[in-house]
């Protein structure tokens, strides 16, 4: 089943064309990563697959209907978006912050959503705390929970939802990293539907069932990590030179990149 | 953006104590605004004391030497003064925190940024050169013009200061002080052409008083008062939700574009309305909800119907110090409230320092 679809879509900022005439369609209980070089568009092509900005032209659909036709209430119970550095004004708790993403459901049911997306994220000390007194990192996983939650309450009439992620681990250490990622494989393999930004290509390669490689506006690859994480790739779009291995059995593939220039 | 580290896990104290006891918050407002409406019945060039107050309310009969003066002095003088400090102090209190939650900053002050001065030259303005245009101009005319050029300066702050939505502090002071000085300076020119009653009329909204208090004045801007007070539930998720951006605000399920539109709307009207009756009045949209998130958080749902009870007890409070302090001559209502407002506002800057770049 097609949850997210995007038909020639393209998004300018004056004459640049920030996303230039991308087609995709992600299916149901799929990871799919978007991976490239800085100022790629990534962000803007989330931005206009989460409804966020009208491109230029085509058409995104979410579970078939055209995002336009869908009011910001109606999308928000069927995906959550995490944006990239969200800051909060204001000194709302942790709680508070992650609350926000049930909408006007409250309750012990609600407490208990709350209460099990702070443990994913490892912040279950963290409920009473001022969000903006933590750390980008420790920010960056409240901000996650906030989105696990408005899920859960949007699975309640709509099923499982769609997350739409932009670089939801760029700020965190190692093991978080890890958890975060393994938090987003659980959500797909319960019917969930993830598309993330990612800028580290072995996390990227590790957890998504699908890469999709964008250089210039442009989607150039998009296909199993195998197929699209490759040497050629990497020296194409991200001007490094690189060692790809495989991690045995299912043959992961990861990189080991080196400058160009030292490579001359 | 740098920030100042937390304290120790260990050494924490709870934050914002009385979050979660709305009832109460709002029982003890309530009580302080009874107190704070008593206090300002009685004291005064005519005092009146406590025991009086019942029988020159009406409530009982009372000692025929006193209880017609008392009568006079309270239902003509004190009441109707009592009534507007309520609802400016409320109208620029609650406005203040709708302001501040579209801004998504707790600086913005509409006395400060240009939305106060706005309105007054609009309802200056209309005295000005509405009294050419039409002899006898009607009593509604004046909050409704003042409205308009709150409405005005409050949708062009928005466009200066906030691009791809997210709003720049440095440029909304900077351009609220900009717009300030225009509207200051237009103003000004009108008292050029004013005549000698019309130049009193003007300075009175350029000082900010409650002297001039009536009951037809107060009947005016009730309405006001009343949409605001009907408004203000359809508006408190949203606004917390607007805390996190205007972008996580969409994705959460708020139309941002009709937010804001309301949001504006609102400030305006009530800034507006506040002006109209009593001139421009700083600080009051700053202080009241500054004191209110130390205490009970920044939820918009609580911040902003306790603010509409503190509000008037500020105002009560002031207004009251204002006419003893130096009786039997009244000091200005607008230096009080500056007074212990723009250490408020500094303390607030000083905290932001990093965020502004200074």
């Amino acid at each position: 089943m097609i949850v997210l679809d995007a038909e020639a879509i393209t998004v300018t900022a004056g004459s640049k064309r920030l996303v230039d005439d991308v087609s995709l369609a992600i299916l149901a209980g799929q990871v799919v990563t978007l991976v490239g070089p800085n100022g790629a568009g990534k962000s803007t092509l989330l931005r206009a697959l989460s409804g966020e900005i009208v491109p230029r032209a085509g058409q995104v659909r979410l579970g078939g209907k055209e995002i336009r036709t869908l009011g910001p209430a109606a999308l928000a119970r069927r995906r959550a978006v995490m944006s990239q550095n969200s800051t909060v004004a204001f000194a709302f708790t942790v709680a508070e912050v992650v609350r926000m993403g049930a909408g006007e459901r409250q309750g012990p049911r609600i407490e208990a959503f709350i209460d099990a997306a702070l443990a994913e994220v490892d912040l279950s000390g963290f409920r009473e705390r001022i969000i903006t007194t933590l750390s980008g990192g420790e920010q960056q996983r409240a901000h996650f929970a906030r989105v696990l939650v408005q899920l859960m309450v949007g699975a309640e009439t709509e099923g499982p939802g769609l997350m739409l992620l932009d670089e939801p681990i760029a700020a965190l250490d190692l093991r978080h990293q890890l958890d975060i990622a393994d938090s987003m494989r659980r959500f797909a393999t319960r019917g969930g539907t993830v598309l993330a930004v990612l800028h580290d290509l072995n996390i990227a390669a590790r957890i998504a069932d699908r890469i999709l490689v964008l250089d210039r506006g442009r989607l150039i690859a998009d296909g199993p990590p195998q197929a699209t994480v490759t040497e050629a790739m990497l020296q194409a779009v991200f001007r490094v030179g690189g060692a790809v291995g495989h991690v045995p059995p299912p043959g992961t593939p990861f990189v080991l990149p080196h400058a160009m220039r030292a490579m001359v | 953006m740098t920030m100042a580290l937390p304290a120790a896990a260990g050494a924490e104290r709870p934050h914002h104590p009385l979050a979660h006891a709305p009832a109460l918050v709002l029982g003890i407002l309530l009580a302080l605004l009874i107190a704070a409406a008593l206090s300002a019945a009685t004291v005064g060039a005519a005092g009146i004391p406590l025991e009086r107050l019942p029988a020159a309310l009406g409530f009982v009969a009372g000692d025929p030497a006193t209880v017609e003066r008392d009568r006079l002095v309270v239902w003509s003088i004190r009441l109707p003064r009592i009534a507007m400090a309520v609802m400016v102090g409320a109208l620029l209190a609650a406005g203040g925190t709708i302001l501040q939650g579209l801004f998504r900053n707790p600086l913005a002050d509409p006395g400060l940024v240009g939305v106060s001065s706005g309105a007054a030259l609009a309802a200056a303005a209309t005295i000005v050169l509405g009294d050419r245009l039409m002899p006898a101009l009607p009593a509604e005319a004046l909050p409704v013009a003042a409205f308009a050029g709150a409405l005005i300066v409050t949708a062009t702050l928005y466009r200066i200061a906030t691009n791809g939505g997210r709003t720049s502090i440095a440029m909304l002071l900077l351009g609220g002080l900009a717009i300030g000085a225009l509207a200051g300076a237009l103003t000004g020119l009108l008292v050029f052409i004013a005549d000698d009653r019309q130049l009193r009329d003007v300075t009175f909204w350029t000082l900010g008083s409650l002297s001039g208090a009536t009951w037809a004045k107060a009947a005016t801007i009730l309405p006001f008062l009343l949409a605001l007070v009907i408004a203000t539930p359809l508006l408190v998720r949203d606004l917390d939700r607007l805390a996190l951006g205007e972008a996580e605000a969409f994705h959460l399920g708020t139309s941002v574009e009709r937010l804001k539109r309301v949001a504006i709307v609102l400030v305006s009207a009530a800034v507006g309305a506040a002006v109209a009756v009593s001139g421009v009045i700083g600080f009051v949209g700053i202080i009241v909800p500054h004191l209110l998130r130390l205490i009970i958080g920044p939820g918009h749902r609580l911040l902003v119907p306790a603010a509409l009870l503190l509000g008037p007890v500020l105002m009560l409070g002031a207004d009251t110090l204002a006419r003893v302090v130096v009786a039997p001559a009244e000091l200005p209502i607008g230096i009080l409230t500056a007074i212990l407002g723009a250490p408020v506002f500094l303390g607030l800057l000083l905290r932001q320092r990093a965020q502004i770049g200074l």
